[in-house]
């Protein structure tokens, strides 16, 4: 299979972020994070849609979502259950978190996508 | 004096004692929190797990106010204690194969007398009118999972105090047809 690798790290396209990786226990029922991970990668960010502005009456909000490339050794999660578990990867990039709703294992041809959600609200 | 009021995180713990007490077995049942602010694991169709909502619901006792004034052995202070009932409403949502069993064991666990003392020992006494368990298996990716619901309110007793001051005094200003003025000042 063709390896799309070296399109993720082309230096035209690649930038840098950051993977936030959690994992947790449940303590009394509450979902307690144990462990946090920091992993810098290279990859693509691009954007999928616009920030959009929801004004809403207890104050305004931004939400948007944002495309993320990373290569197959830097693996994107979302919620997972069993020995591993945790919950979906944040992605810090340009100073703003987002969350991962969406993941796509490209994996046979070198590369994963997931789709972030703007968090943290403006 | 101390105030009688559980916090959201006490109700918390305190509900799911109770609902790990109630269904025990071993290893211990599975029994979360729901709305957790990052979100949480999943679970499989497989696994049976409970999850806890706690939240007031309005009833024929929750408006009335009682205010009492205590004395407090100071001149200066008196204890202004403001009692009422909330009721609170239990929401077991439960997944899983033994979903309904688990539900059936909180349903006539509940009146048991070690459940009513743990509540009793933190103001809560349960109204003895619920439906029963409602199962309401729903499908997930091609896959049903069963799913039984129980809700149960129970009402629990609130009481606030806060330190008031005494009327010291109160100034009387007595003005006649000549606007004359007289103060005069009534000690306690």
């Amino acid at each position: 299979m063709i390896s799309l690798e070296e399109i993720i790290l082309d230096p035209d396209f690649v930038t840098k972020f950051l993977i936030i990786r959690t994992k947790g226990e449940f303590v009394k029922g509450r979902w307690v994070q144990t462990d946090i991970e920091e992993i810098p990668v290279y990859g693509i960010a691009t954007p999928v849609s616009s920030r959009d502005l929801n004004q809403l009456p207890e104050g305004d909000r931004i939400s948007g979502l944002m495309n993320f490339y990373t290569i197959k050794k830097e693996p994107l999660y979302l919620t997972r259950t069993g020995v591993d578990e945790g919950i979906s990867d944040q992605i810090l990039y340009d100073n703003i978190y987002y969350k991962l709703k969406s993941v796509e294992p490209w994996e046979p041809f070198g590369y994963w996508h997931a789709i972030g959600e703007r968090i943290k609200g403006a | 004096m101390a105030d009688k009021f559980n916090s959201l995180k006490e109700l918390e713990e305190l509900f799911y004692d109770l609902t790990v007490s109630l269904i025990g077995g071993s290893p211990e049942p599975e029994v979360r929190q729901s709305w957790p602010t990052q979100g949480q694991p999943g679970f499989t169709v497989e696994d049976n797990v409970a999850f806890l909502k706690i939240y007031d619901i309005p009833s024929a006792i929750t408006e009335q106010q009682e205010t009492k004034f205590e004395y407090m052995e100071s001149p200066e202070y008196y204890n202004e204690k403001i009692s009422y009932t909330r009721t609170l409403n239990i929401s077991w949502i439960i997944y899983g194969p033994s979903s309904w069993e688990w539900a059936t064991k909180i349903r006539y666990g509940i009146y048991y007398q070690e459940a009513h003392d743990l509540l009793a020992r933190n103001n809560i006494y349960i109204v003895p009118s619920f439906d029963p368990p409602r199962r309401i298996p729903e499908i997930w990716a091609g896959l049903w999972y069963e799913r039984c619901d129980l809700e149960i309110s129970f009402n629990e007793l609130i009481q606030i105090n806060r330190e008031s001051h005494y009327v010291e005094k109160v100034p009387v200003v007595v003005v006649d047809e000549n606007n004359i003025r007289t103060e005069i000042i009534i000690n306690k």
